[in-house]
Parts: structure tokens; C-alpha cells; sequence
């Protein structure tokens, strides 16, 4: 059982807040993302989770202890980075028993064989473990690094972009790995990130934070499909939800108070007689095609098939359905339409 | 404008080949994309465009002139760079108008081009402003600004939005394509980085170790790679690979992996090798009863509009993505069925794909 609670936390640095009153809670096993753009406040959350920072209001709880006032040994943490930090000098075996050989643990040398040699086979690197770390693929490092987090059974794993260094087929394939290992391990992890697909695809719940303060909190799904504001709907989604007066999509009989729309780029429809725009620009990225609208004033983004053919120039028809389409209000948060309740899982 | 013919490109530094025997046509008014890993011969081959490196042989046209030993500044292009060096004690307006000022254009009418560029790129409340304060984005637009005053008959970039961030990146890629468009230019675009050779190329020029694989729109080098180099380099998850039977005869429409019997396109081209290879995309194979694959559900990531399922078979990890409807739990056991018209049969000797009817419908340019 590893709990970690978050209440009304707060740090400054000088005139800038950069956690703004935050409460959160991560449950025994889960995968929780912090999503957000640079300078969100989601690094310094982490750092005051582990104790590398101290807050200037509020607590952290770990398994129901307050642990705020603890050193980080205290805590009980590991910590993986977004550079691997390993020791050069010793072999992949060594790098990833170190914690378990560290003062005051002190495992039996048989338990740490065990213990390394089951990690090693999890991350697949068990073929590496005589290497010296030198002479890893970056990939391979940051493997390593991420498997010294496991060896031991800490309270709560912490990563902060572990797999930003990566390049983009190893970044997939850890991607799956990492998710798989939390699972059959049973971990707690808080994990930060600021790439959108990496946040849906891992998470059990993302955290979207922005200038310090929580904006939405819910599983991948929820949150894509029902954003409560359109700062939590362009977060998630790439190309972004659309966000539009609702007279460009010609939408009749808004709910009252609404000021803008949004609606995702795969819920526009190409259509013989509908809202005229023509295409601007094309993007042919293999699954998808997305192309970029201009409307009587104002553009959109749509994807499509690749099988539909359109080309740059062209004068095309749109419809979105009303379904489809999320109400926001003069101050960007969402219009409740009674309809939040049946999607969601 | 003009089109630009590369004529059996070659390029020997000491006992390393860099460039082999490289032949293709950029179109006029075409934005070309050059595409291939760090090493691959790109850039070498657009500097030797540019005449910032000679050839140790063939030829390069511009407009049907032979400029193959040219000084780069009498051939009429121009050159913009990944990291965008702008002159720091000029502002906006002086970095824009430097070339045509040092070709002693008349000041009237450097005055109307830099008005006309900085409204294309929509920098006109800038140009009065010294470039030290700028916008990553912003300097990147004057850089751009100072490349077109000249009105080159070609435009050459050199991995111009490595430097930004990712979601700047999105932005300049499509900013850059319009401008294009609206000058009505000849580009030639290098980058390492496929999402952006697929979203902005009218063709893109796949290299790699020196020589060029393939020359085609982004859907056919999508669709219809020639070799497994070009397959797996392009596409994010990467096609997925099976190792199959070989000794296939011409105008087979089915191959066998692992014992499974999957429909393909019908070949025009026999497989005397033992074994062969089979490529097929992520989002060609659907989860579905009748397929004729079994396997056991290793992981399911939710996307947004789509999601990525991972699926172990006897045959090996296949990807499979599938819209956001369905529901697929992990450890569940499914069957999947890859779509006949898309399978992608390679010679494991050479790599290189098999010729089949999946080539004969090329998409249109």
C-alpha cells in the first residue's frame, strides 16, 4: 500500500508562484501524469514530493503520514531523470545493485543477484549485465537508469520526462514496456511530462497543470472527450480541438452563456452541401490526413482518411454534427449539457 | 523559377563515398523534400546544389543551365540554415533588406520588397525593432524574410526547424509550406525527420548510406515503399514485420506466415529466396473475429482518436491501431485480420520490395 496525497500545496520563487495551491491524490498503483507546458509547476512538484524542495504552504502525505517536514532518504522515493546518471566506471550489474548495497540496506548478495537479474530481464538487458554503462546505447542507459529505480520496492516511483532523451522508435517501445512493468509490479508512479501522447498513452489519470494550478484531473478519456475548459481541451489531441464562434459552424440553439465551441479535428465530415471552406494547406502523415481549413473567417484544422482525396486549393463542404461539439462560456470553461454523464468510460 | 536536375550526383571525401551516383529532377514550383538518418548524404547533396561543395562527379542543373561548377553566388539560390544567423546590431528591416542593399537595388524599391515580405510572413509591426529581442519564431520568420527578398530561382533549406521547440515546430512547418505556395517557389527541403518530410513534400527523396531509395509523393513512399530501409524509416509506430515462406511464384496472391495462409496483393514478380518478409501498417490490420492471426493482447494505449494495441502472436509483437470506439482489454486473446490490398512482400536479401499490384495504383501527384 503506497498512497501519496497532496494537499494545498504551494512553492514561490521570488514574484513567481510555481505551485499554486495543489491537491492531488495518487492511488496504490497508479500511474498518474502530470501534463503541462514548460514552466507549469509540474518539475517543482515532483522535486517537492521527493523533498528536494521544501513547500511554502501545505502538505505531503505519504501512506498517510505527513512526510513534508522528512529528508528525501526519509521518504522513501526513487527518482528517475530525464538524463541518465549512471556511475561510468561500473558494469550494468553494479549500476543497478548500488541502491540495494547503499548504508543502511544492505542486501544479502544472493537477494541482489536475484533481485538485479529479475529487473534486468523485465527491462531486457539481462545479456548487458557485464557491460560497463559506457558501453550502452543511449537507449540501453536509460533502461538502466529506470531499472535501478525499480530494484528496490520503494513507497512511490518519481520520474520527470524519463523518456524525453530517447529517440522516437525506442520512445514507443519504452513507452509500452514501462507501462507493462508498472502493472505486473503494482506501482505507484507520479511522471512528468509535457507530450500529449505520451500523457494518454501511459496514464491511468493525468493531472493537466497550467501556471501552477490544476486544471483537470481524470483518465485519458475523460478528459479528451469531456475537457472542462478549452485550456484542458487544446491540451490533449494533436492537431488540437478546434475552437470556434459558434456561428462559423453554423450551430443553432446553444446553450445559453456559450461564446465558443470546440470540436475535434477527426468529428469535421466532408460533405456535398455544407459549410463551404477551402483547403489551405495538407499534411499527409500515413494514417491520416490532415488538412487545414479556411472558413468565410476563421480556419480549422480536419482530419481525414488518407483513402479521401482532397488537394491544396480545393473547395470542400463541411458538417459536425451537434453531438460532437463541447459549449464554453466568455471565461473558457465548459457549458454543462447534461451529456458529461454518459461518456466517460 | 525553375526546375533543378541532379545528373549522377557523386561525392568522394578521401576513401568515403558520401553521395553515389545520385540522379533525380525537382520539378519546377515543387517543394522536394530530401529525407534519410544523420550520415545519409543529404545535406552533401544539397551543399553541392548550393556550390558550397564541388562534386567528384555528374552534374547539376538550374533552369537548364549546367551550374555544376558555379561560385554559389552565381547560381541563384538561396540558402537558409538550421540555426539562423541574424546580423545582432541591425533591426528587422536591415537583416531582411542586407541582400538586396549589397546588390545596390534601388532604395524605393527595397522598400516596397521588404513591405511585401514582411506581410507575407506577417512581421510587418516588427520591422522597425532590433532582432536581439525576437521570438524564436520571429527570428526564424526574419531569417526566412532575408532568404526570399532575393526571389532566387530556388530555395534550399537545411533542417530550418531543427532548433525550435515541438509545438513551434508544427506551426513554422505549416507556415513554411503556405509560403511556398503563395512565391510559387522551387524548394529543396533537408530533414532527419519524417512527420515533417510527410507533411510538407510534395515528393520526398528517401537516402540512405549515400544513395537515393526512392523518389515519391508522401503516400506512395507511405503506401508503397520500395525497400524495407524506406518502410521502416517512415511511420510512427514503424510497419510491422513478419518473417513469412518463400519460393513464390509470379501472380501468387498468398503467402504463408508461421502456418497462417494471409491473402496479399497478387505479384508480378516470383521469390526464389527461401524465405521472405512481410510488411504491413499499424492501422491495415483490424481486430476482428474473422481474422486469420491469433493472438494475445500485450498492452492498449489510448491515443485520443485513435488507440495503439500491441499484440503478440506466434508469429511475433504486432502493432495494430484501431479507432477509439472499440474496446480491447489487456491479456484478452483476438484475432486480427491485415488488409489483403496492403501487404508489402520484401527479398530479404536486397530488402528490396516485391513488385505486385499494391504498386501498380500510384496515387496522384
Amino acid at each position: 500500500m503506497s498512497e501519496l496525497r497532496l494537499q494545498g500545496l504551494r512553492k514561490t520563487f521570488g514574484a513567481t508562484t510555481a505551485v499554486d495551491d495543489l491537491s492531488l491524490t495518487v492511488a496504490d498503483g497508479e500511474f498518474l501524469v502530470l501534463l503541462g507546458p514548460t514552466g507549469a509547476g509540474k518539475t517543482t512538484t515532483l522535486r517537492l514530493v521527493a523533498g528536494l524542495e521544501q513547500p511554502d504552504a501545505g502538505s505531503v502525505f505519504i501512506n498517510g503520514h505527513e512526510v513534508t517536514s522528512r529528508t528525501p532518504a526519509e521518504r522513501d522515493v526513487a527518482f528517475v531523470f530525464q538524463q541518465y546518471s549512471l556511475y561510468p566506471h561500473l558494469t550494468v550489474y553494479d549500476n543497478l545493485a548500488f541502491p540495494l548495497r547503499a548504508p543502511g540496506r544492505r542486501w544479502p548478495e544472493e537477494l541482489i543477484r536475484a533481485r538485479v537479474q529479475e529487473i534486468a530481464a523485465m527491462l531486457s538487458i539481462a545479456h548487458k549485465l557485464d557491460n560497463r554503462a559506457t558501453e550502452l546505447s543511449g537507449g540501453e542507459m536509460q533502461r538502466v537508469s529506470i531499472g535501478r529505480a525499480l530494484v528496490r520496492t520503494p513507497n512511490l516511483y518519481l520520474m520527470d520526462e524519463p523518456l524525453s532523451s530517447l529517440d522516437a522508435k525506442l520512445r514507443e517501445t519504452m513507452r509500452v514496456e514501462l507501462k507493462r512493468i508498472q502493472r505486473d509490479l503494482g506501482a505507484t508512479i507520479l511522471y512528468v511530462t509535457h507530450d500529449q501522447l505520451e500523457a494518454m498513452t501511459l496514464a491511468d489519470r493525468i493531472a493537466i497543470l497550467e501556471d501552477g494550478k490544476l486544471i483537470q484531473i481524470g483518465s485519458p478519456r475523460e478528459i479528451y472527450e469531456n475537457p472542462v475548459s478549452i485550456q484542458a481541451a487544446r491540451r490533449l489531441g494533436s492537431p488540437p480541438m478546434n475552437i470556434l464562434p459558434p456561428a462559423a459552424l453554423r450551430i443553432l440553439d446553444v446553450p445559453a452563456g456559450t461564446e465558443r465551441i470546440g470540436v475535434r479535428p477527426e468529428d469535421i465530415k466532408l460533405v456535398e452541401d455544407g459549410i463551404p471552406a477551402s483547403v489551405k494547406n495538407l499534411e499527409h502523415l500515413g494514417p491520416e490526413t490532415v488538412a487545414l481549413l479556411a472558413l468565410e473567417r476563421d480556419t480549422l484544422y480536419l482530419s481525414l482518411p488518407p483513402s479521401q482525396q482532397i488537394r491544396r486549393g480545393q473547395r470542400v463542404n463541411i458538417k459536425v454534427d451537434r453531438e460532437k461539439v463541447i459549449f464554453f462560456n466568455g471565461k473558457g470553461a465548459r457549458i454543462d449539457t447534461g451529456k458529461t454523464a454518459e461518456v466517460g468510460r | 523559377m525553375a526546375e533543378v536536375v541532379v545528373e549522377a550526383l557523386q561525392k568522394q571525401f578521401g576513401d568515403f563515398i558520401a553521395v553515389h551516383d545520385s540522379s533525380f529532377t525537382v520539378r519546377d514550383g515543387e517543394f522536394f523534400v530530401m529525407l534519410g538518418p544523420s550520415g545519409c548524404g543529404k545535406t552533401t547533396t544539397l551543399r553541392m546544389i548550393a556550390g558550397l561543395e564541388l562534386p567528384t562527379g555528374g552534374r547539376v542543373q538550374l533552369g537548364g543551365e549546367d551550374v555544376t561548377w558555379l561560385r554559389p553566388a552565381q547560381r541563384d539560390i538561396a540558402f537558409v540554415f538550421q540555426l539562423f544567423a541574424l546580423y545582432p546590431h541591425m533591426n528587422v528591416r536591415k537583416n531582411i533588406s542586407f541582400p538586396l542593399r549589397m546588390q545596390r537595388v534601388r532604395r524605393s524599391e527595397i522598400r516596397q520588397r521588404v513591405d511585401e515580405v514582411a506581410q507575407m510572413l506577417r512581421i510587418e509591426h516588427l520591422l522597425d525593432k532590433p532582432v536581439s529581442n525576437l521570438s524564436a519564431g520571429d527570428r526564424q520568420r526574419v531569417a526566412l524574410g532575408r532568404a526570399i527578398i532575393r526571389r532566387a530561382k530556388a530555395f534550399l533549406f537545411d533542417e530550418p526547424l531543427g532548433a525550435l521547440d515541438a509545438e513551434f515546430r508544427d506551426l513554422m512547418r505549416e507556415e513554411l509550406r503556405q509560403l511556398h505556395d503563395r512565391i510559387g517557389a522551387t524548394s529543396i527541403y533537408v530533414t532527419h525527420d519524417q512527420i515533417e518530410a510527410m507533411s510538407m513534400a510534395d515528393r520526398i527523396c528517401v537516402m540512405n548510406q549515400g544513395k537515393v531509395l526512392q523518389v515519391d509523393t508522401p503516400m506512395d513512399i507511405y503506401e508503397r515503399p520500395k525497400t524495407k530501409f524506406v518502410a521502416s524509416f517512415i511511420g510512427s509506430p514503424s510497419m510491422n514485420f513478419l518473417s513469412a515462406k518463400g519460393r513464390i511464384p509470379v501472380g501468387s496472391r498468398q503467402i504463408q506466415v508461421n502456418g497462417t495462409c494471409l491473402e496479399m496483393p497478387r505479384l508480378r514478380e516470383a521469390l526464389d529466396a527461401e524465405k521472405a518478409e512481410i510488411g504491413i501498417r499499424p492501422e491495415h490490420i483490424r481486430i476482428s473475429s474473422k481474422g486469420p492471426l491469433k493472438g494475445r493482447v500485450f498492452a492498449v494505449e489510448y491515443a485520443g482518436a485513435s488507440q495503439m494495441v500491441t499484440v503478440d502472436t506466434s508469429a511475433g509483437r504486432l502493432k495494430v491501431r484501431i479507432d477509439n470506439a472499440q474496446r480491447v482489454r489487456e491479456n484478452e486473446v483476438v484475432r486480427l485480420l491485415p488488409d489483403p490490398t496492403k501487404i508489402v512482400v520484401f527479398d530479404p536479401h536486397d530488402d528490396h520490395a516485391l513488385d505486385s499490384e499494391l504498386f501498380e495504383e500510384k496515387h496522384h501527384e
